[in-house]
């Protein structure tokens, strides 16, 4: 039998430079899902638009990619198109951006049916209402007149799912659809996924870099590094016997959890009473992103902060920090007033979350480290000696230096922020989502970082999470925040095990781990 | 190439002030309305002036004229701008409110009243359109420091306890520089076609002095007799201000290469 | 328009208002500073005392500052502008008939930069990086350097002196039928939309090259449009905007080129006004067509604001 979508021998590469995807074959039967993995720069992506003909134009494909049976590669443009979105559809990683902001998303939606002249124009109206009841945006509270700023980020991913599935496509190419959505939202829009593929007999090439999402959908899976296939077979055997050192890499995440000590002890550091914080928005009046928060951190503690994303979370952070005042209640550090911090300024210190955006590209690492000493007016044999010492605590070498930021990769400017949060010899860290724009493997590095500095300099850590799986790995007590409200409190194993709040649940739920079986829960 | 343009008629101008063929303002009517010649290498006008002195001296006057502008532009422009941008609130909105008021006034219109209130000098085309570049750099610089305040490494400085004026020194205006380099070329031209139009008008250096435009101006009378006298400040003005843009261009491509592939 | 673009747009309406009011005030203020006594320009040099203080009453120069501009500013509102000194007519017949000329001017000129400027940078970009587009570029690019009344110079040379083709300037009158004043504006309304074309050229095709590599023009592929397709159902429209905003802002070098090209070409309208009535000391008129022009621009800004809610929901939304 002819397969429905046979790659083989395909290459993708820079007109005469480096290869991006090298001699790469899978095939993909009608009704099949078949997921590819792979870490960033793997090629996975590339493959994707080399399938779907939306080659930016410096690329050029070699080999051969036939649906059924008919070769689709070389084919010119406007033939191209006219499978585009009939036959192939394809969604992509950035919801926020794929969909034009000066369109409303019913035409968005009707789309495909338009360019391929499908239907009359009630009938393509009544299918944009059905495919949008389909994806959980019925009409009753998602008017079709909306436009997609008026939507979240999952709820766009949904819209463009139903834009998708418009033109009865038989297969669907899904490029990290969920890698930009939260834990809760990206198990919400794989489920949909799952659901409309089955009752659609759709065929289905997922791509990702966490085995934990495509093992959620596929029962095939094609393992990626360098443009190559590495190892390929069913999910279930790839998660027990991974063959290839990076396969093993990425199924490895998560399992080498190993539980931390804590000692609680009971001198508060931070104490905060009554925070609220309030924003205007253009509609709806005020929306209030903190209320009412009542917090404590004891000194030498690790305490998580999780929630969805609009839960209020990195607010909360601001205000503890001092970065924003709030507009009721108090904080107060070491018994200090955020007011007249100054004297405890260097007491709290902060790793943020995009190490890409944390360092001042103007500026060298020697001067970046060094500036929370600006103030201190050290002599400069001293303020060198903290920052070559705090850089060294971080495990870069002391050339590090005397470069810029642009010099260095994710998982190492992260660790020049922790350096930098570190030289002040501070008491509170707070780590915001210090970790979700690092890949798997460095995650784990940077993990082992910052629990190995807790224990050297005696830290006290508030890391806000949207990953319960990482809160678990670093923090002993958790705080569920939802709609700026603290909703639920306690120590990580019991919210993990038994959480009482939905929204704890949500968090709980959404912890993919790498397994065949979704039903038999997360494993820890 | 742009660079190479801007330092040539730089370096002209600067020239001019020890050295011209024959002083710019010498009238020799014996020899009025000579075409090219050894004597005079661009020929004379109706006065028996000796053109290409007159162009030297004319690019002193033009790139002063602009130079000055944009500095009075750029001097109030980007402190407000940055000022705008790290207080907000209050400040932003009068600042911005101030820019709107400024921009309804063209450049040309904001020096026909003021030469009228001053009288035409040379102070008062650069005043004139050092107006007009003050909302253009206060805005420039407000929208690219906006983008960087929320961004990690301003607030990181925050938490190092500095201050909104220490934080706009040490790393707002070193990331906008590049920004503000580019658009002071682009300033640069714009003033030097504003001049040329001001001295059209007679609105610039007053005479004797000559001037791109007030020769441009001159020669329409005597167009018929003598194209040459209209088409030669014409070009010196064309290039000047190409080789400005062409050198805004350039800076541009290498700050922000994603731009490059753009142009 | 939902409710939340008409209330942006009324905000919008508002602030255009004061800038209106801050403007008169600063025009007022700087043309009160003049040197010279618009009554005895009047009179002349040889002038008796009592009949210059007689003048100065007649014409309310004796009046405070407040009340003059009150008085200036309510007649402008209901259309009283005041006698010209100098041509001793009201004003605003003065600026009508000068109006006759410049605002068909204004028009022929935008048109001249819009239907050459965004077809030529659409036709760049569509061409993005091959050779059409370098050569469309670098006229742009020299368009941009070329000063409007130097191309006006340069047209008069070219038609008039060498072709003899045009008269060398001069307006007819709307008298001597339309297709004659018509064609006596279209060498004037070349020299002062070229340059703007140019302008917007660049402009039209920076936008709309960066718009269509954006991720929402490869969904519309990913639907089924072809390249070109979804550059113009996707990319133009989003690069609208920003193309729109530079129209209005050529608008206030369309009008501050006017003064310059109307006196290349010898055209009675409102830019050859503003200058002829510095020299004459005619502040009624000066005044009143200064802030003629201003509230043009304001206007036409307020305008392009509006279309910019139209064109982009997200403004509205925005806080």
């Amino acid at each position: 039998m002819i397969p429905l979508l046979q790659v083989s021998d395909l290459s993708v590469g820079l007109r005469g430079g480096a290869l991006l995807v090298d001699s790469l074959a899978f095939r993909l039967e009608r009704g099949q899902r078949l997921g590819i993995v792979g870490g960033s720069g793997s090629g996975k992506s590339v493959t994707v638009h080399a399938v779907a003909g939306l080659l930016p134009e410096e690329l050029t494909a070699t080999g051969s990619v036939r649906l059924d049976g008919q070769e689709i590669l070389d084919l010119p443009e406007t033939e191209r198109a006219r499978l585009r979105g009939r036959r192939i559809a394809t969604i992509f990683q950035e919801p926020m951006t794929a969909l034009d902001p000066v369109r409303r998303i019913a035409d968005q939606v009707r789309a495909p049916m338009d360019i391929h002249r499908l239907g009359t124009a009630k009938e393509r109206r009544d299918k944009v209402a059905d495919l949008l009841a389909a994806v959980g945006l019925p009409r009753t509270t998602f008017p079709a007149d909306l436009f997609p700023h008026e939507l979240s980020g999952g709820q766009r991913q949904r819209v463009l799912l139903a834009a998708a599935l418009a033109a009865d496509p038989d297969v669907l190419l899904a490029d990290e659809p969920t890698t930009a959505l939260d834990l809760v939202t990206q198990r919400q829009i794989l489920d949909l996924l799952d659901n409309l593929a089955e009752r659609r007999g759709l065929s289905l090439v997922m791509v990702s870099h966490d085995l934990g999402v495509i093992a959620r959908l596929c029962e095939h899976v094609l393992v990626m590094e360098g443009g190559r296939m590495v190892e390929n077979g069913p999910v279930a055997k790839i998660l027990t016997a991974p063959a290839h050192p990076v396969t093993a890499r990425l199924v490895g995440r998560r399992l080498a959890a190993a539980p931390i000590e804590q000692r609680p002890r009971h001198a508060p550091l931070l104490v905060a009473r009554g925070l609220t914080r309030h924003y205007r928005l253009p509609d709806r009046g005020r929306r209030v992103a903190v209320d009412d928060v009542d917090l404590e951190i004891m000194a030498g503690e690790s305490v998580g902060l999780v929630g969805a994303s609009g839960s209020g979370k990195s607010t909360l952070a601001r205000l503890l920090t001092g970065l924003e005042p709030p507009d009721a209640g108090s904080v107060l550090l070491d018994g200090h007033d955020p007011g007249r911090w100054d004297k405890v300024r260097h007491s709290v210190q902060m790793v943020f979350q995009d190490p890409f955006d944390s360092l001042d590209p103007r500026w060298k690492i020697a001067r970046i480290v060094g500036e929370p000493l600006d103030r201190d007016r050290l002599p400069d044999s001293e303020h060198l000696a903290r920052v070559v010492q705090a850089l060294r605590e971080v495990e870069l070498p002391e050339d590090a230096l005397r470069r810029h930021p642009h010099a260095f990769s994710g998982g190492q400017r992260q660790r020049i922020a922790i350096a930098r949060a570190l030289v002040a010899r501070p008491r509170l860290v707070v780590l915001d989502e210090p970790l979700s724009a690092l890949d798997v493997v460095i995650q784990d590095q940077v993990l082992a970082l910052l629990s190995r500095l807790r224990a050297a300099h005696d830290l006290t850590y508030l890391l806000i999470s949207h990953d319960l799986g990482v809160v678990q790995r670093l923090c002993s007590r958790v705080i569920v925040l939802a709609k700026g409200q603290i909703v639920e409190e306690g120590p990580v194993d019991q919210i993990l095990h038994s959480p009482r709040s939905s929204a704890a649940r949500a968090l709980v739920d959404a912890v993919l781990a790498p397994t065949v079986a979704p039903q038999q829960g997360p494993d820890y | 190439m742009g660079a190479t343009i801007t330092a040539t008629m730089l370096a002209l101008a600067l020239l001019s002030m020890i050295w011209t063929p024959y002083p710019p303002v010498a009238i020799d009517i014996k020899a009025k309305l000579q075409g090219p010649s050894l004597r005079h290498l661009l020929g004379t006008d109706p006065f028996g002036r000796d053109t290409a002195s007159m162009l030297m001296t004319g690019a002193r006057h033009s790139l002063s004229v602009a130079t000055g502008s944009v500095l009075l532009g750029a001097g109030l422009g980007v402190p407000a701008g940055a000022m705008a941008a790290a207080i907000g609130g209050w400040l932003d909105d009068l600042v911005m409110r101030g820019n709107d008021l400024l921009f309804a006034f063209p450049a040309v219109l904001t020096a026909i009243m003021l030469a009228a209130a001053l009288g035409p000098s040379t102070w008062t085309a650069v005043i004139a359109i050092g107006l007009f570049n003050i909302p253009v750099f206060a805005r420039v610089t407000r929208s690219a420091a906006v983008r960087l305040w929320p961004r990690s490494f301003v607030q990181a400085a925050r938490l190092s306890g500095k201050g909104r004026f220490r934080i706009t020194v040490e790393h707002i205006l070193p990331n906008i520089i590049d920004q503000l380099v580019v658009q002071v070329t682009v300033q640069l031209a714009l003033a030097i076609l504003a001049e040329a139009g001001l001295g059209y008008l007679g609105l610039s250096v007053p005479p004797p002095a000559p001037s791109w435009g007030k020769m441009l101006a001159d020669a329409q009378t005597f167009l018929a007799v003598s194209p040459r006298l209209a088409i030669l400040p014409g070009v010196m003005v064309a290039i000047t201000v190409l080789g400005l843009n062409m050198l805004g261009d350039g800076l541009r491509d290498r700050l922000d290469p994603r731009l490059a592939a753009l142009r | 328009m939902s409710r939340r673009a008409l209330q942006r747009g009324a905000v919008r309406a508002g602030a255009a208002v004061l800038t209106l009011l801050a403007a008169s005030v600063l025009v007022f203020l700087v043309l009160q500073v003049l040197p010279g006594d618009p009554a005895a320009v009047m009179l002349g040099t040889e002038a008796r005392p009592d009949t210059l203080v007689a003048m100065r009453r007649e014409m309310g120069l004796d009046e405070p500052m407040a009340v003059r501009w009150w008085n200036w500013i309510g007649g402008f509102v209901t259309g009283d502008l005041g006698r010209s000194h100098t041509y001793d007519v009201p004003v605003a017949d003065l600026i009508t008939s000068r109006a006759e000329v410049s605002v068909p001017l204004a028009l022929m000129s935008l048109t001249v930069a819009v239907g050459i400027g965004i077809p030529a940078g659409l036709f760049a970009a569509a061409r993005h990086g091959r050779p059409a587009d370098i050569v469309t570029m670098a006229a742009a690019q020299i368009g941009l350097s070329i000063p409007s009344f130097w191309i006006g110079i340069l047209l008069v040379l070219l038609f008039t002196i060498l072709l003899r083709w045009m008269p060398a300037g001069g307006f007819p009158g709307w008298e001597a039928g339309p297709s004659a004043a018509l064609a006596s504006l279209v060498l004037p309304s070349l020299a002062l939309g070229l340059p703007q074309a140019a302008v917007l050229a660049r402009v039209s095709r920076t936008a709309v090259v960066e718009t269509s590599r954006l991720d929402f023009v490869r969904t519309g592929r990913a639907g089924g449009l072809t390249r070109d397709q979804a550059i113009l159902s996707h990319a133009l429209p989003n690069a609208l905007p920003a193309i729109v905003t530079v129209v209005g802002l050529q608008f206030s070098f369309l009008i501050a080129g006017t003064v310059l090209v109307e006196n290349v070409f010898y055209l009675p309208g409102l830019g050859r006004l503003v200058f002829q009535s510095i020299g004459a000391r005619d502040l009624p008129t000066l005044m009143s067509v200064i802030m003629l022009l201003v509230a043009t621009v304001v206007l036409v800004n307020l305008a392009v604001d509006l279309l910019l809610l139209r064109l982009d929901p997200r403004l509205a939304a925005r806080a």
